[in-house]
């Protein structure tokens, strides 16, 4: 069923097309909220994934793989979003950054000892790139295969397995600097 | 140890995916969905090439009309106070690219060019072309959406961010007045910067074939009414015509007894530019318009035409061919009143140069070498020979090089960016490269190379059908392969910025195809 839509809109079907947005636009937003932190950016990223898939659609060969196609396009269109934001974002990332450091430096708070909570989940997660996040949120929240995770992000299969470590490290670092209130 | 464990993991990834109330959920994705719907109303599904219709150009096209018969009015009668003075300068009709030569007659039909196509840039070479900066300044036509997501200042107003969402990076696009949520391509864009380009016009065709228009056809456009100015502080819409640019030498002051408006004056007063179908030559001082030609703002030679070479004693200038954007300053026909072929006036807004691409990489059958590059870098990957037996230990030399002038950065993996993968021709054997977690930063400069010799890379999991193969070549202290065909690849992972791992991403591949005897 839902490949005779795909390959209806793919074939200039709206009709179809606004099938497809019933059944993904849930995951989709549900993904960008995960991935950008705010709803405002979710909505943003959720409308433009859309787009872009509704341009692009003819360049889908298989419509089996729309899925992985449509997480592709919503990580790009999250990437799009926060480099589009970047210059605001990052002078306030700074800021805090810099207020949390003052108290970590020689303070020596770990993550463990503090315990995390969500708002300083939250600033470390932002610190991570849109690459980084995604790769944590669908092995950890979707626990897709890698392979999946692959086809997701284009990169190869040893890519992703790096990816992670380096995302989960990543992550743990900034949870350091960000540290619990 | 400071880490967080899976199920923190999992839990923040639950709460930030929390949407709220069913209702509230509902009520958004309908809300989305209908956003999303009425944009996809008026999108078309990409498409190569898309030929402009008058349709939601103009949205006022009374008053366009009224303002032109003023611009018509004008340039003719300017025309008319200048033929009857017998000033004009003489000019000869050199080719584009031969010596300036004098006294050639004019021909009487003049030959009209043949239209030469446009080059039209995918996304991704679209890419590859604003990856580096000694493109800056040049001008493309790409087949690419621009998007924007309306106020990113959003809950304070300010103006609109656009971006071209390439397949690896994004583009950042100066867009000027657009007011819109999107434009629809082919478009014409400047190279500002590395990685920004402005938005100068859509670019239509009258084909499907993306071939530029002669001169003819371009005013064929025109009188059929098919392309009109666009209106103040939009984008314009215009078309790629292959033809001569050149200007009249010297500088003439306004008739006095005239009033130009303000637009016209780029196209009265001053040197007169012209588009013309063949490379025209001017005879006698008395100044009539070139056969064919096609007014053009005063300035447009000067500023469009390739080397443009003007003299002042005698007056002459040499005629330009190229393919010049070029959008209608007015839309109205008119009869002249005296001996000129002047039916219309266009501005130039670009000239459009081709541009050399990298050819796409692609795996080289049984070839001992492959490179490819994107933007400053170069990738190379060599090996001496591309048969080898399974007992022969395989030997090859990775090289990424830097071909920018001046100083940039690497940054990425502690071990380099330089890696491999193994991939079994008809099968699934694949070890993919495996960079570690560092953001290493290196300061590079013109020059800069790095090299690796062939390595095994990359990590399997022991649950894989193929995990013993992996073992066992894990194992092996040489490079040793099964019969077979495979393709071993080096690859660039890194990132080009000076202040850390938030740079351009770079990953070039370059593969080779090697076959493998018992």
């Amino acid at each position: 069923m839902e490949r005779e839509l795909v390959e209806g809109a793919r074939d200039g079907d709206r009709a179809a097309f606004d099938a497809l947005v019933r059944r993904k636009v849930d995951v989709v937003y549900r993904t960008s909220l995960a991935i950008l932190g705010r709803e405002v950016d979710a909505e943003d990223a959720t409308q433009e994934t859309f787009i872009l898939a509704w341009r692009k659609l003819r360049s889908l060969r298989d419509p089996d793989r729309f899925d992985a196609w449509l997480g592709r396009i919503t990580v790009n269109a999250c990437r799009q979003v926060l480099r589009r934001q970047r210059g605001i974002r990052e002078i306030s990332v700074e800021l805090v950054g810099q207020g949390k450091e003052d108290r970590s430096v020689g303070g020596g708070r770990s993550f463990d000892e503090a315990g995390a909570d969500a708002d300083a989940f939250d600033r470390a997660f932002r610190r991570l790139s849109v690459e980084d996040r995604a790769v944590l949120l669908f092995h950890h929240r979707d626990e897709l295969p890698v392979a999946d995770i692959a086809e997701r992000l284009e990169i190869p299969i040893g890519t992703v397995k790096s990816r992670l470590h380096r995302a989960r490290r990543a992550l743990e670092r900034a949870l350091r600097v960000e540290g619990p209130r | 140890m400071n880490a967080i464990d899976d199920d923190q993991l999992r839990a923040h990834f639950r709460r930030r995916s929390d949407v709220g109330s069913p209702a509230g959920e509902a009520a958004r994705e309908e809300r989305l969905r209908r956003i999303v719907m009425e944009r996809v109303a008026v999108e078309p599904q990409r498409r190569i090439l898309w030929r402009p219709t008058f349709a939601g150009i103009g949205s006022d096209r009374r008053a366009t009309a009224a303002v032109s018969s003023l611009v018509v009015a004008a340039v003719l009668a300017s025309i008319a106070i200048l033929a009857s003075s017998g000033t004009g300068p003489q000019r000869t009709g050199p080719t584009s690219s031969a010596p300036f030569s004098q006294g050639s007659p004019p021909p009487a039909t003049p030959p009209v060019v043949r239209a030469t196509g446009v080059q039209v840039l995918t996304e991704s070479q679209l890419e590859e072309v604003v990856s580096t900066s000694a493109n800056v300044g040049r001008v493309v036509v790409a087949d690419v959406q621009i998007t924007s997501n309306g106020n990113p200042c959003a809950p304070v107003p300010c103006s609109p961010e656009y971006a071209i969402l390439g397949e690896h990076h994004a583009i950042g696009v100066d867009a000027g007045q657009l007011d819109a949520s999107s434009v629809r391509a082919p478009l014409a864009l400047r190279i500002v910067a590395p990685w920004a380009v402005q938005l100068i016009a859509q670019v239509g065709s009258p084909s499907s074939s993306g071939v530029s228009l002669t001169l003819p056809e371009y005013r064929a456009e025109i009188l059929n009414q098919r392309l009109q100015p666009a209106p103040e502080g939009t984008v314009p819409i215009a078309l790629v015509v292959d033809a001569w640019l050149e200007t009249q030498v010297g500088t003439r002051a306004c008739p006095a007894e005239f009033s130009i408006p303000p637009r016209l004056s780029d196209f009265t007063c001053g040197g007169w530019s012209w588009l013309t179908p063949s490379a025209f030559v001017w005879t006698g001082e008395v100044f009539a318009p070139p056969p064919g030609g096609l007014l053009v703002q005063n300035l447009a030679y000067a500023d469009f035409a390739s080397n443009p070479v003007v003299q002042d004693s005698p007056p002459l200038s040499e005629p330009r061919r190229g393919l010049y954007l070029i959008a209608p300053a007015h839309t109205e026909g008119g009869t002249c009143s005296i001996d000129c072929e002047v039916p219309d006036a266009a501005s130039v807004l670009a000239r459009i140069d081709p541009i050399t691409l990298t050819p796409s990489p692609a795996p080289t059958a049984l070839s001992s070498h492959a490179e490819t590059a994107l933007g400053d870098f170069k990738l190379t990957f060599d090996v001496p020979k591309t048969r080898w037996t399974s007992s022969e230990s395989i030997t090859g030399t990775s090289r990424l090089e830097y071909l920018g002038s001046g100083p940039s950065a690497l940054s990425g993996s502690i071990g380099g960016p330089l890696g491999f993968e193994l991939n079994e021709v008809n099968g699934t054997r694949n070890l993919a490269p495996v960079y570690d977690d560092a953001c290493a930063f290196k300061a590079i400069d013109k020059g800069f190379a790095v090299t690796a010799a062939l390595r095994k890379d990359g990590g399997y999991d022991a649950d894989l059908p193929s995990a013993s193969f992996y073992a066992s070549f894990f194992a092996d202290p040489l490079y040793r392969l099964p019969p077979g065909d495979w393709e071993i690849s080096a690859w660039g992972d890194f990132e080009s910025d000076p202040h850390g791992c938030s740079g351009p991403e770079y990953k070039l591949k370059a593969t080779i195809r090697v076959h493998v005897t018992p």
